[in-house]
C-alpha cells in the first residue's frame, strides 16, 4: 500500500464512521432499545417463525390488547419488553397450531421468565428461581411457565464479537431446562413438526442460541451434547 | 502492502470506534488465536485484524439498521396466516407510564453497511492498483 492508498483508505474509514455517527438517534430510549439487542431479537424471531412454518406449524399473530380508540389500536403491533416477565395473553404473541391437530394449541411469546428445573427440585424462591428466554414456544397461556412447559427456547446474542462466556451462559440455561438423557424426539417433533429432530434432553425441549458473529460456530460442538443448537444468524 | 500501513489504519479504526461509543469492538482479546503447535496466544496479523475489526463493526451496525426491521417484519408476515404485525416496539421499563420505542424509527444504516462491506472487499484485494 503506497502512501496515497493508505491516505485514501484512512479518508474512507473516517467518512464511513462519520456517516454512522451522523445517523445515530439522539433519543436515549431508542439507543437503549438498540443497545439491548431488541432489533436483533426481531430478526431472530423472523427466522424462527419462518422455520416453524416450514416444519408444518401454522402461526397467527395476536396483537396486544390496547384501549379502544387509542392511536396504537390502529396498528398491529409486536411488543418486545426491555425487562422480561410472565406470560400475559393480552401481550402480543403468536398462536401456533401444531401439524398434529390432536395436539394442544401453543404460543410463541417474547421475553419470558420460566421457573427453573432447580426450582422444581427444591422450591427455590430467591433470584435463582427463574431465568429468561428471549423467545419461547409453550402451551402455557398465563403466568410463569415451568421448565417442563417449554417446547422450544431461544436466546439471542446480539454482540458483535462472540465470547466464550456466552457458551457458559447457554449451558447454565440448558441445565435449568432439562436433564441430560439419551436422544429422543424433541417436543416440537412430538407436536407433529417435521423433519423429526432428536435432542439428548428430558424434557426434550429444543434450545437454540442465535448469534450474529460467525465465530460462535467455533463453540457449537460440546454444547450439542446437551441439546443446545448454536445458530449463526446474520442479517 | 506493509504491516505498518495496516497498523496505522487499525489505530485510526480504534479511535473511530471509541468516538462512536463502541470501544470494546477494538479490544485485543477479540483478535487473539492460540498457535496450535506452541500453545501460545498471538494477535492476528495486522491485515486480518483490521478486516475482522471492520467486520465486527458492520455486525454492530446491522443490529441498529432500520432495514433489518423492515425485512424482519416482511418475513414474519410471509410466514404467518392472517394479518401479521405492522410494526415492532420495545416497551421500556419506567417509573411512570410505560414508554414504547418504535423500531421503525431506528436509523437508516443501509448505506453505511454497504460502504463498510465494499471497503472490506477492497482491503482484501489491496495491492492491486487503482483501489481507493
Amino acid at each position: 500500500m503506497d502512501a496515497t492508498t493508505r491516505a485514501d483508505a484512512a479518508t474512507e474509514i473516517q467518512r464511513i464512521f462519520s456517516a454512522y455517527r451522523a445517523a445515530q438517534p439522539t433519543d436515549t430510549g431508542m439507543l437503549a432499545a438498540l443497545t439491548d439487542g431488541k432489533l436483533y431479537e426481531l430478526y431472530v424471531l423472523s427466522q424462527l417463525v419462518t422455520d416453524l412454518a416450514g416444519r408444518g406449524f401454522t402461526l397467527q399473530f395476536v396483537p396486544s390488547v390496547v384501549p379502544t380508540g387509542s392511536a396504537a389500536a390502529m396498528h398491529s403491533t409486536l411488543k418486545f419488553k426491555a425487562s422480561p416477565g410472565m406470560i400475559k395473553s393480552t401481550d402480543s404473541h403468536f398462536e401456533v397450531r401444531c401439524p398434529d391437530p390432536s395436539m394442544p394449541i401453543c404460543y410463541l411469546f417474547l421475553n419470558i421468565e420460566f421457573d427453573t428445573l432447580g426450582h422444581s427440585k427444591n422450591a427455590a424462591s430467591d433470584n435463582s428461581r427463574r431465568h429468561e428466554l428471549d423467545i419461547i414456544l409453550t402451551w402455557a397461556s398465563s403466568g410463569y411457565p415451568t421448565h417442563s412447559q417449554i417446547a422450544l427456547g431461544v436466546e439471542c446474542k446480539a454482540v458483535a464479537n462472540f465470547e466464550k462466556g456466552l457458551v457458559k451462559e447457554a449451558l447454565g440455561v440448558r441445565r435449568e431446562l432439562s436433564y441430560v438423557q439419551g436422544d429422543q424426539d424433541s417436543i416440537p417433533s412430538q407436536l407433529g413438526g417435521h423433519p423429526i429432530k432428536m435432542v439428548p434432553a428430558n424434557p426434550p425441549s429444543e434450545f437454540m442460541v442465535a448469534f450474529i458473529d460467525p465465530k460462535g460456530q467455533n463453540y457449537e460442538e460440546s454444547p450439542k451434547a446437551f441439546g443446545i443448537d448454536f445458530m449463526h444468524m446474520q442479517p | 502492502m506493509e504491516d505498518e500501513d495496516y497498523r496505522a489504519l487499525i489505530d485510526l479504526v480504534i479511535e473511530e470506534l471509541r468516538r462512536s461509543g463502541v470501544p470494546d469492538i477494538a479490544h485485543e482479546r477479540h483478535y487473539i488465536y492460540v498457535d496450535a503447535e506452541t500453545g501460545e496466544a498471538k494477535l492476528y496479523e495486522p491485515e486480518k485484524r483490521l478486516i475482522l475489526m471492520l467486520q465486527a463493526f458492520e455486525r454492530h451496525v446491522a443490529m441498529q439498521d432500520r432495514h433489518v426491521v423492515e425485512e424482519s417484519l416482511g418475513a414474519i408476515n410471509r410466514a404467518t396466516r392472517g394479518e401479521g404485525p405492522r410494526r415492532a416496539v420495545v416497551v421500556l421499563a419506567s417509573d411512570g407510564a410505560a414508554r414504547e420505542i418504535d423500531l421503525a424509527e431506528a436509523p437508516d444504516l443501509h448505506i453505511v453497511r454497504q460502504d463498510l462491506l465494499t471497503f472490506i472487499g477492497r482491503l482484501r484485494e489491496i495491492g492491486l492498483p487503482g483501489h481507493f
